[in-house]
């Protein structure tokens, strides 16, 4: 019975914060990525403008953003019976769209930022108790003109 | 010509509402679930009904549990759960094993062994009371409750390791609610034949409830709720319900209790 009521209490905790934090987020992503929309980041090594660079700069954008016990839950669920895992979905999509935008925040100035990479990193992996969390890290090398 | 574009969000954000999926897939599982406890424990019962004496000896002999205390006192148990057999009509004899604990209790376990502890014991006024708890047990016996508990705590065992595996520890007490309300059903049929026994081998049901009155002092209704034994007051008022019916004698003074 006590466990039911911790658990209970874990899934609505994780379910309401972790969904108010989320579009929270989501509503910061979209405002930020409107502002620095005119700003062309491209995954290709050669920059746009045939212009002669004034200066580079490697520009870094990382993100760590933990699931929540809602999530987590659903996520053990659909583990039994196999089908994509929605909870984690928009996670993934939440830190891919951080991480580009810290970097794109890094390259204050820059005309343009080429050879875009992303990269997935794992410390919550490693540590023994999993706690579950998605890394990525986005970097790329911003052209002043 | 480059042309700067914001992200399309119908790509790779889910439209479905989390909760939907939430219900979705609980209720598979749960249903899942339910079948399987059910499939199980009717099987359990099934089999639990058909072992036979030598079986369940067999099967006794494998596990084992210690055995401890004075012999005096089993001596004196052995004696009571003797009378109480003759009308039990069991096809093994009865054992009575006595431990040393203070918490007041008494269980059945396979093979025809009843343990009964000291702290028990010690609550204990007459012959009476002792003998209706041997009784209890006896119809443990007669019920096969012992063996379909020992089912259903396999089949818990089975399905909270399946939900385990989902990190999904609330479905457990779930099942062990709903194992309650057979397990509590299975206590006040013991209780029935308990009694029975009683008046049979001792000719009357005085102080059939004693103990539980004196146990229901010491404890509050709420515990009961999704516990493997149903309340004191329930199986008071059940065994003095039965008493009513079948006109058992509750006039007759009852035995004293040896004091060893």
């Amino acid at each position: 019975m006590g466990n039911l009521i911790t658990f209970l209490v874990l899934l609505v905790l994780g379910y309401v914060i972790g969904g108010y934090l989320e579009r929270r987020h989501y509503a910061s992503i979209r405002q930020r990525e409107g502002e620095i929309v005119s700003l062309p980041s491209i995954m290709l090594k050669k920059p746009i403008s045939s212009n002669e660079p004034s200066n580079y700069k490697l520009v870094t954008g990382n993100v760590v953003i933990s699931v929540d016990y809602f999530k987590k839950f659903m996520a053990s669920l659909v583990n039994l019976f196999g089908g994509s895992i929605e909870a984690y979905e928009t996670l993934l999509d939440r830190a891919r769209r951080e991480a580009i935008l810290r970097m794109k925040e890094d390259a204050k100035g820059a005309s343009e930022i080429v050879n875009i990479r992303l990269e997935t990193s794992s410390i919550s992996t490693n540590s023994q108790n999993s706690i579950g969390a998605i890394e990525i890290m986005a970097y790329g090398t911003a052209i002043y003109l | 010509m480059y042309q700067a574009k914001l992200p399309d969000e119908s790509v790779n954000i889910p439209t479905t509402h989390p909760l939907v999926g939430l219900i979705k897939y609980t209720s598979i599982m749960g249903i899942f679930l339910i079948v399987l406890y059910f499939v199980l424990i009717l099987s359990i019962d099934i089999i639990a009904s058909n072992i036979t004496p030598v079986q369940e000896k067999k099967i006794a002999k494998t596990l084992s549990f210690d055995t401890m205390g004075d012999s005096k006192k089993s001596l004196y148990l052995e004696s009571i759960s003797k009378k109480i057999n003759k009308c039990a009509n069991l096809p093994y004899g009865v054992n009575i094993r006595y431990i040393k604990q203070k918490e007041p209790n008494a269980f059945a376990v396979m093979g025809g062994t009843i343990y009964v502890t000291s702290g028990l014991l010690d609550m204990l006024d007459s012959e009476n009371e002792l003998a209706f708890v041997v009784g209890h047990e006896v119809g443990h016996f007669k019920n096969k409750d012992h063996l379909k508990q020992m089912g259903y705590g396999f089949v818990l065992s089975i399905i909270s390791s399946i939900i385990s595996n989902g990190d999904d520890y609330s479905m457990q007490s779930l099942f062990g609610f709903a194992q309650s309300k057979y397990s509590q059903k299975a206590e006040f049929n013991a209780d029935k034949t308990g009694l029975d026994l009683l008046v049979c081998s001792y000719g009357n049901a005085s102080d059939a409830s004693k103990l539980f009155k004196k146990m229901d002092k010491d404890s509050s209704d709420w515990e009961y709720f999704g516990s493997s034994h149903p309340s004191f007051k329930d199986r008071i008022k059940s065994i003095e319900n039965r008493i009513k019916e079948n006109h058992y004698d509750i006039s007759t003074k009852p035995l004293p209790l040896k004091k060893i």
